[in-house]
């Protein structure tokens, strides 16, 4: 991989490092035909980010290809691969500096000596190289589709930032309350704190305020705020518009932006509503269909789909994460089901769901689950790998991208990762 | 000699007559000018104390003065010494009696005395000092002077403590390189310090100059091409690659913050001399010099 920034997209650049880096410890990097694709995740997998830049944002941009043997570099396959952000970071930390003195920056992957490269050429023909080293690894994508959100609201960053500055900066989680008549933001605060001790803000827009506002379902929503800053910082600094797309509480909300040259996208994970309609909506499905049959059901696509929409977008989100070895896909932040301690009483919902719907598929059989633990584990592959034998012929549904991820020549062909391009 | 730095301050409202250095007399002690060994005036005393700024580094250092003027040397490890130099021409008044006088001296309390009337360079506004010294054992005495406001500080001196030699000569140097201070500065200001060492490459070839780092991030290279219009002078005649602690030339970077111009001469031993040309605040020129010895477990090992 080889790419070549120009002086005046470095500021784009390094704000979008720093808006990674408030979500992960770690930076993914992962050359993508329509682009390079910079993303991170945090450690609960409720946080997932991921800044697309284009070609368009480069003087050069090269994937790398086996056949391409450069004498300098040494380009092979696409190489997917995450650094320590940290490691990172301080190259792009002072900005006006780097706008100043760096004429252009090339990126590039030396895999003979396993580093990336960061090479400022800076005036007066001054070149600072930085090469650090990095680790092979899989692709990271989260699993989301934008289609199925039945709310959009969409304003310009700097709405954003003006209700995002009201809230002091260890606000952890706002709650996001939308009708088609109003909107408000409101600071979240845990139920085993003292009310009384603690300043709550609330700051309401009418929606007229926003540039495009689509309520399809009546929604209230609590995500963090924190993870969340670093993208409006970086959409101010572009002047970009900010679109959300989020459905009930549970569901994730994504924040996107874009212009010409990148794309951003930053996807939250919200708290289960615990007394929801949507819930208990849920429950009755499951115990419908267990009672339809003791033998191996015909799982019925669509069926399926709503159920797999309901446990896949509870607190964590799913990230799907395939290696280019051997074509297996596996949710890989599934096992960190659990956001935290605070979302225990979620959990416990969610857990009863997953447990009726073990009960069914375990033939039956009493499967007791533990409140405050994740969900089964075994529970997951089964169901997912029922799922997927089904679903190999399905390729249309959205969803069924984790089917899809599985089949090697999809992999070979990078097809999944373009479902990105398509949230 | 006692261990303790005595500092003795007493502050007298007075007009400030002693300021261009015509006054005999120093407040308090008739008679007592013609006992002093040496003294020395300053109109504004941060030509001195920003110049010691850029070596202090430890808080013992040596005080040196002879006909030629002020040295004031500090070292650390056996490996590093800086030294600031202001010559007899900076001063308003300039008198020593011996050959030489020298003492050790504790810079952190000669430092604050220094700036006691403020750390800051307010527009306009200068502290006059004047500095006396009767001899051996007796302790270095600083009036200060500003807006009418006088402070006498008497600071204990100790015995001095032999200085090390670096031998540097200019017959052996091997490689020289004169650059404009600002395009360095940024570079040491970002040196990665999870480094143990910084190594310097001089060589006529490619990559003509470079500064390299072998951190925990990984490895960091700071090219210089020998045309580049920072470099004032590329002579450099054989290719040396030499690692210096990394520790002992982070503070240079006061003196490099301080300087226009800093010249790099490593000698036939891989021994560095950093020279910095400071221009002080009435635009004379003094400089600060740093030797370092390269670090002598990586000697000889390429990058």
């Amino acid at each position: 991989m080889k790419c070549i920034i120009p002086a005046n997209n470095l500021r784009a650049f390094g704000k979008a490092i720093h808006a990674l880096s408030k979500i992960g410890d770690e930076l993914w990097l992962d050359p993508l035909e329509n682009g390079l694709a910079l993303r991170s995740v945090n450690s609960s997998g409720s946080a997932y980010a991921c800044f697309l830049f284009s070609p368009l944002f480069f003087l050069h941009y090269s994937r790398g290809n086996k056949q391409q043997q450069e004498t300098s570099e040494a380009e092979v396959v696409p190489l997917n691969c995450k650094m320590a952000i940290k490691y990172v970071l301080p190259m792009f930390r002072c900005l006006t500096t780097l706008e100043r003195n760096v004429e252009k920056c090339k990126i590039y992957v030396n895999s003979q000596d396993c580093r990336v490269v960061f090479q400022f050429c800076c005036k007066h023909g001054i070149t600072k190289a930085h090469h650090l080293a990095f680790q092979e690894c899989e692709t990271l994508q989260a699993v989301f589709s934008k289609q199925l959100c039945p709310n959009i609201v969409r304003s310009h960053a700097r709405l954003l930032a003006d209700v995002a500055i009201h809230f002091p900066m260890s606000q952890e989680e706002i709650t996001l309350t939308v009708t088609p008549v109003k909107a408000f933001f409101k600071s979240y605060v845990d139920e085993d704190k003292d009310f009384s001790k603690v300043m709550q803000t609330e700051v309401s827009l009418k929606p007229n305020e926003f540039e495009y506002l689509q309520i399809g379902v009546d929604a209230e929503i609590t995500f963090c705020l924190k993870e969340l800053r670093g993208l409006l910082a970086f959409a101010e600094s572009m002047s970009l518009s900010v679109s959300a797309h989020f459905g009930t509480a549970g569901k994730p909300i994504a924040f996107i932006i874009d212009n010409m040259m990148l794309e951003g996208i930053f996807v939250l994970a919200t708290l289960t509503d615990i007394g929801s309609q949507a819930s208990s909506q849920l429950t009755q499905n499951l115990k419908t269909y267990a009672n339809k049959s003791d033998d191996q059901p015909n799982i019925q696509t669509e069926d399926v789909n709503e159920l797999i929409n309901e446990e896949i977008n509870s607190p964590a989100i799913p990230i799907v994460t395939t290696t280019q070895k051997d074509g297996w896909s596996q949710i890989q932040k599934r096992k960190d089901h659990c956001r935290s301690p605070r979302f225990t009483e979620d959990l416990n919902q969610n857990v009863k769901i997953s447990s009726v719907f073990s009960n069914y598929l375990a033939d039956g059989v009493e499967n007791e689950m533990v409140p405050g633990t994740p969900p089964n584990k075994k529970l997951c592959s089964l169901f997912f790998s029922a799922v997927l034998t089904k679903h190999q012929k399905n390729s249309n549904q959205t969803l069924v991208s984790l089917a899809d991820d599985s089949e090697e020549e999809d992999i070979k062909e990078g097809k999944h990762r373009q479902k990105f391009s398509e949230l | 000699w006692p261990d303790r730095n005595l500092c003795y301050v007493r502050r007298v409202p007075r007009t400030g007559l002693w300021r261009t250095g015509a006054m005999l007399r120093s407040p308090g002690d008739p008679g007592d000018d013609e006992r002093f060994v040496f003294v020395a005036s300053l109109d504004n005393a941060r030509n001195l104390s920003n110049l010691l700024k850029a070596i202090h580094f430890r808080d013992q250092v040596t005080f040196f003065a002879s006909a030629n003027g002020i040295r004031m040397t500090a070292e650390a490890a056996k490996s590093v010494q800086g030294n600031a130099f202001i010559q007899a021409s900076i001063f308003q008044e300039f008198r020593i009696e011996e050959d030489s006088v020298i003492f050790l001296i504790n810079l952190t309390v000669l430092l604050d005395c220094l700036t006691i009337f403020s750390a800051s360079s307010l527009p306009g506004v200068t502290t006059a000092l004047r500095m006396c010294y009767r001899g051996y054992g007796y302790p270095l005495t600083l009036f200060l002077e500003e807006s009418g406001v006088v402070t006498v500080c008497k600071i204990q001196t100790q015995e001095p403590e032999e200085t090390l030699d670096f031998d540097f000569c200019s017959t052996n140097v091997v490689n020289k390189i004169i650059l404009q201070s600002e395009s360095l500065r940024e570079t040491f200001a970002e040196l990665d310090m999870s480094s143990d060492v910084l190594q310097i490459t001089m060589s006529p070839e490619k990559p003509y100059f470079r500064l390299s780092t072998f951190g925990d991030a990984g490895s960091t290279h700071c090219d210089y091409p020998k045309d580049s219009d920072m470099i004032e002078a590329f002579h450099c005649n054989q290719t040396q690659c030499n690692k210096y602690k990394i520790s002992l030339l982070k503070p240079s970077t006061k003196a490099l913050a301080l300087s226009s111009k800093v010249s790099l001469r490593t000698d036939n031993r891989g021994f560095l001399s950093l020279q910095y040309m400071i221009r002080n605040e009435d635009g004379q020129i003094c400089f600060v010099e740093y030797y370092c010895c390269p670090d002598e477990e990586m000697e000889g090992l390429d990058s």
